[in-house]
């Protein structure tokens, strides 16, 4: 995790928010490190986490979570990360048959036409649910990301009732949190993932949305990011006020400063 | 004006919209705490969040006023309880042709999901025939097309419109929003203002005053208790030096020379009429009178 990014968004492992829709989201640039920065910190903050990942191995999230402090196959081992690896079940769902008796799926929906979501949120309920022996915190789950779902065929509406029943379930009723990747772009024809994209940025309570720099590539500035607050009512404080920094990604840490205050430019 | 509606002005379909940048589900919970404090029954069909998150900011004394059907936790039936999950989005329908117990304050929170998910037609036609005294529904303007929200406009007989009021700060609770209001009187008088609020939880929205800034910059502890006064900023309020030219120094800079500009009395100042010059010849030198270019052919 990013020691930075906590001091900025007041957070904690020592004691997690719950009940929290996290909507991380990009413009740009790759917003990836916001996935690996909660992955982390949910890990050491002893949540059970279960991770939705579509777009990389699980590999290449272990080899950027060690660089954090996390090992993963530990992690899993131990039983408090599910790993739903999304380039290996799609491989299982169109090449290989189906199991005879057991769990569907969860990708299911990729064979058939016209399906939705409900055995990947049934995996992610089963997963997340504690059972007697559990001895974790809250519940997290971890989508990268969700922009490739519509990829994948599915309608937006379907990707929206997946996410509904998710926060239904994880946030409401397991008091745990969810966290989402999804990409976005400015002027884009993509009407239906900039209509997934502001549907989710309604229901979150809270926004960090990663951009690239309007003036282009920078050596030094590797991008912006907004956090934005919303949700239930609270009383306004600064915490509540949307506030914007720049930042450097580096190999094991990322770096947040003021618009114009980087090192670099100093 | 807003607050007039809060207070029980508004009849029929109230249109609350709102955007990603100005959320309006605070506006609309103080609509049903003024309702709820008036003592009339109101149903809340909520499909995007939990009752525990809307009922968050009512008064507890007004609380049993307020009933609320769960739409949230099971709208599609994924979790198999049988009638009692698929009725979710058909007792919405149910809740608006027949006042369910006699309501007075039916809401929506929010409409979007449910057009997201039926035929548009559909839910215009149950708006439409909707017989309830006061109905508020919130929806997602940026999720619609401009020709729906035009529809649902015309249905309406109030219409909010949120905004924020400079580049996010409209999201926080508190802070500074601007409402357009639209509202079709029952004589068929169309009334339309646009006023700046703040809403606090719980609390009806207090109107405030266009914000107007003062000639000099605010300070930055000046900028959060009037969010709206950077509007009118004057960077030349608190300068140390006057960067503006009066006409008689307008004249005079005029009238300057330029320093590399050939008048003909500069050119006679530079050009030097007389002088001669001085040379020793050095002892390795080969002085010849004679012109070198007697022996051209020209």
């Amino acid at each position: 995790m990013f020691v930075e990014l906590n001091e900025l968004l007041h957070a904690s492992p020592e004691r997690p928010e719950q009940g929290t829709f996290t909507l991380l989201r990009d413009t740009r640039t790759d917003g990836s490190f916001l996935v690996h920065h909660f992955l982390s910190f949910y890990l050491k903050a002893g949540c059970k986490v279960c991770f939705v990942a579509l777009i990389q191995s699980f590999s290449h999230y272990n080899v950027v979570a060690q660089k954090l402090g996390v090992s993963l196959p530990a992690a899993k081992e131990r039983g408090q990360l599910v790993f739903l690896e999304g380039l290996k079940s799609c491989f299982e769902v169109l090449f290989k048959e189906e199991p005879p008796t057991g769990q569907p799926n969860p990708l299911q929906f990729i064979r058939e036409g016209g399906s939705n979501l409900k055995a990947l949120y049934e995996f992610v309920r089963t997963s997340l649910t504690p059972s007697e022996s559990d001895s974790w915190k809250c519940p997290v789950l971890l989508v990268d990301d969700v922009s490739v779902l519509l990829s994948l065929g599915m309608r937006p509406v379907d990707v929206l009732d997946f996410i509904h029943y998710c926060r239904a379930t994880v946030c409401s009723q397991l008091k745990g949190n969810v966290v989402v990747l999804v990409h976005s772009r400015e002027d884009s024809d993509d009407t239906e993932n900039e209509l997934v994209v502001n549907a989710l940025c309604h229901q979150s309570n809270l926004i960090l949305w990663a951009e690239g720099l309007a003036t282009g590539y920078c050596k030094d500035i590797h991008g912006q990011l907004k956090i934005i607050p919303r949700g239930p009512a609270v009383l306004s404080t600064e915490r509540d006020l949307p506030r914007t920094y720049q930042y450097k990604i580096q190999d094991r840490n990322v770096t947040f400063f003021a618009r114009g205050m980087s090192a670099a430019v100093l | 004006m807003l607050g007039e509606l809060v207070a029980g002005a508004a009849e029929g379909l109230v249109l609350v919209e709102d955007t990603v940048d100005c959320e309006g589900r605070s506006l609309l919970q103080s609509f049903v705490a003024a309702a709820a404090c008036r003592g009339e029954c109101v149903h809340v069909f909520g499909f995007e969040v939990s009752e525990e998150e809307f009922r968050g900011c009512l008064d507890p004394r007004a609380a049993p006023q307020v009933q609320y059907h769960d739409s949230f936790h099971d709208p599609l039936g994924w979790s198999g309880v049988g009638l009692e999950a698929l009725g979710a989005q058909e007792s919405w329908f149910q809740g608006l042709r027949g006042t369910p117990g006699g309501a007075v304050t039916v809401v929506v929170d929010s409409l979007s999901w449910i057009l997201l998910r039926q035929p548009s037609p559909a839910v215009c036609q149950a708006l439409a025939g909707a017989r309830v005294q006061r109905m508020l529904v919130l929806l997602h303007a940026d999720l619609h097309p401009p020709g729906l929200l035009g529809v649902l406009r015309s249905l309406a007989r109030v219409v909010v419109a949120l905004a924020s009021t400079s580049q996010g700060l409209g999201v926080g609770r508190g802070s500074l929003h601007l409402a357009s209001v639209f509202q079709r009187m029952r004589a068929g008088k169309v009334v339309t203002k646009k006023e700046y609020y703040t809403l606090q939880p719980g609390f009806p929205p207090m109107s405030v005053e266009e914000p107007r800034g003062p000639m000099s910059p605010p300070r930055d502890d000046d900028t959060m208790a009037h969010p709206g006064t950077w509007l009118t900023f004057d960077p030349r309020a608190q300068l140390t030096f006057n960067p503006g030219v009066s006409v008689e120094q307008r004249q005079v800079r005029d009238a300057m020379p330029l320093p590399f500009h050939f008048s003909p009395c500069k050119k006679l100042s530079v050009l030097d009429q007389g002088g001669q010059i001085y040379y020793e010849p050095d002892p390795g030198d080969d002085l010849d009178d004679e012109d070198p270019d007697d022996d051209l052919d020209v």
